[in-house]
């Protein structure tokens, strides 16, 4: 069986501030790849990118396939899509709240609208 | 789908028709943070912060999210008016977001009409990053991309 959720925002997280394995994740965006073939697209050892591997599969964000001694390789986007609605999610609070500082600041900033040439 | 190549972080940015230090200001001060922060949507009723590096800020909810777990934090930089960084317990506002520890960089610049506010939210637990080494992040990030 795969192993699904739980999903931890966390570990998703951690799992995707790395570049090589947003690369990796990316070349499998869209196909499956054999764990050989994978390691051939990047100048490391192939220790170094099962390392990896394994950091996106305890994430959730790879599944592997056994076929006899070939392990397959696949995206599974479910963690990923639960990142993407974090960054929409404080997209908006970051927006309202930058609208709700220009109305609040740009209100107080500016000089009072009476009458001219009432200087103290 | 694309979103592999991205980093786990998103930038917004506004001008802001007010001086930067008023505008920097605005952002560590209890009084104006429950004016503004959280919008419409994700009301402030009481904050306390500590403005220093290694200081903490606490924001109360208002109205039905009175109750609510508080948006909570600690300050990593404070460069007034330039440069704000804290870390950011998400899930205080609304609850639907799990409590994950993240980081907020706020830079404020100087132009013609105002000041720009730009704020990177990055989502991931670096534990380097997140206790204030910053430079520490961005070094191995280049470093990681020329070895690529």
């Amino acid at each position: 069986m795969v192993k699904h959720y739980p999903l931890s925002l966390d570990t998703t997280f951690a799992a995707l501030a790395d570049p090589t394995r947003r690369r990796i994740l990316e070349s499998l965006s869209h196909r499956q790849r054999r764990v050989t073939d994978l390691a051939d697209l990047f100048p490391m050892s192939l220790p170094a990118v099962s390392k990896h591997l394994r950091v996106l599969e305890d994430a959730g964000l790879l599944k592997r396939r056994r076929f006899g001694r070939e392990h397959h390789l696949e995206l599974d986007p479910a963690p990923m899509r639960e990142a993407q609605r974090w960054i929409e999610y404080y997209r908006k609070f970051w927006e309202g709240s930058l609208d709700a500082l220009a109305a609040y600041l740009e209100k107080n900033n500016q000089p009072k609208k009476k009458k001219k040439g009432k200087k103290p | 789908m694309n979103t592999t190549t991205q980093p786990v972080s998103l930038k917004v940015s506004r001008l802001i028709k007010a001086p930067r230090e008023r505008v920097f200001a605005a952002w560590i001060t209890p009084s104006d943070v429950v004016r503004w922060l959280g919008g419409e949507k994700c009301q402030i009723q009481t904050a306390t912060i500590d403005p220093r590096v290694g200081g903490e800020y606490h924001f109360k909810m208002k109205g039905s999210d009175a109750g609510k777990p508080e948006m909570t934090g600690v300050f990593r930089e404070i460069k007034s008016p330039e440069r704000l960084v804290f870390t950011w317990l998400t899930g205080g506002c609304t609850g639907e977001m799990p409590r994950v520890e993240t980081l907020v960089t706020v830079e404020f610049a100087a132009q013609a009409g105002g000041t720009l506010v730009q704020i990177t939210h990055e989502g991931f637990p670096d534990a380097e990053l997140r206790d204030g080494h910053n430079d520490g992040w961005t070094a191995s990030l280049e470093k990681l991309e020329k070895l690529v």
